[in-house]
């Protein structure tokens, strides 16, 4: 199986358990009383540059990208170490009004973030064979960066997985 | 008239809607201001995938403003919540530096 194949594998599981399970603020950088969530996006790799959405993709963040950190092969196992980066946005408190929607900024935004992290956490600990070729492996850590870009708040899921390793050739497995 | 008085009465022609200012809404309240076109710059974030950095630089009376807002503070500039990047004052007017992070 491939690099490739691993990570869309782990693409569909988040579009099928994850993503309809959280509605999330989406971006409304030019009018911050505009309020309206959404479902987040899940990407490969990175995010899609702007403009280039994918079709029926309303906004790119919120989002959880799935990405590769490293990968091994030791001609018995053959391991990557996945990152999942999660985006949100959230600058703050709507309540709506007589006349809109009132809105108090506060950097309570990390609560949107880690309850993303672990709800994603639980899937994965609860499905750990994945499309029956990726065995998600022990441990599963997360975190947030020190620094956030307010209003947009960044953390990550790590973890390894095992997948099939690639034959090795004849000569050595005779002499090693 | 005192020095401070000239100062004053020169801030008034400055910030006339009919010369340099315009009206804009921050935090909600309209105020007069001087907005620096020359300086707002928008730049990648490096450090966060899908992020960029807009910035906007203006001018307004201290006596309009207010309390001078310290670094960090968020700030609601025509409904973009921004927040204070640098805040000097001199002879009565703040120059305000805002910084906005912006998604992809």
């Amino acid at each position: 199986m491939s690099t490739v194949s691993v990570l869309e594998a782990l693409q569909s599981f988040l579009q099928e358990k994850v993503s309809p399970a959280i509605k999330l603020q989406k971006p409304s950088d030019n009018n911050i009383h505009e309020y309206s969530l959404v479902n987040p996006a899940i990407h490969v790799g990175w995010l899609p540059p702007k403009g280039y959405l994918p079709e029926g993709m309303e906004s790119a963040i919120p989002c959880l990208i799935v990405g590769l950190d490293d990968a091994t092969d030791d001609g018995q196992d053959s391991q990557i170490n996945i990152r999942i980066s999660v985006v949100v946005f959230s600058p703050g408190f709507h309540t709506p009004g007589e006349t809109g929607v009132n809105y108090i900024p506060d950097f309570k935004g990390y609560h949107d973030l880690l309850n993303v992290i672990d709800r994603t956490v639980a899937e994965l600990m609860k499905n750990q064979i994945i499309d029956g070729k990726v065995a998600i492996q022990m441990p599963v850590k997360w975190g947030m960066y020190q620094e956030q870009p307010y209003p947009y708040w960044y953390g990550w899921i790590t973890f390894p997985v095992k997948k099939q390793t690639y034959p090795t050739a004849e000569i050595a497995r005779q002499f090693l | 008239m005192s020095f401070k008085d000239t100062v004053q009465s020169d801030l008034n022609v400055f910030f006339n809607l009919d010369e340099f200012a315009e009206t804009r809404t921050i935090d909600g309240r309209a105020l007069n201001v001087i907005v620096d076109n020359d300086r707002l710059q928008q730049r990648s974030q490096k450090e966060y995938d899908g992020i960029s950095v807009g910035e906007i630089l203006f001018y307004v009376k201290a006596s309009e403003f207010g309390e001078r807002p310290e670094q960090g503070t968020p700030m609601i500039f025509d409904g973009r919540q921004m927040y204070v990047f640098d805040c000097r004052e001199d002879d009565g007017v703040y120059e305000i530096i805002l910084q906005q992070n912006r998604g992809v």
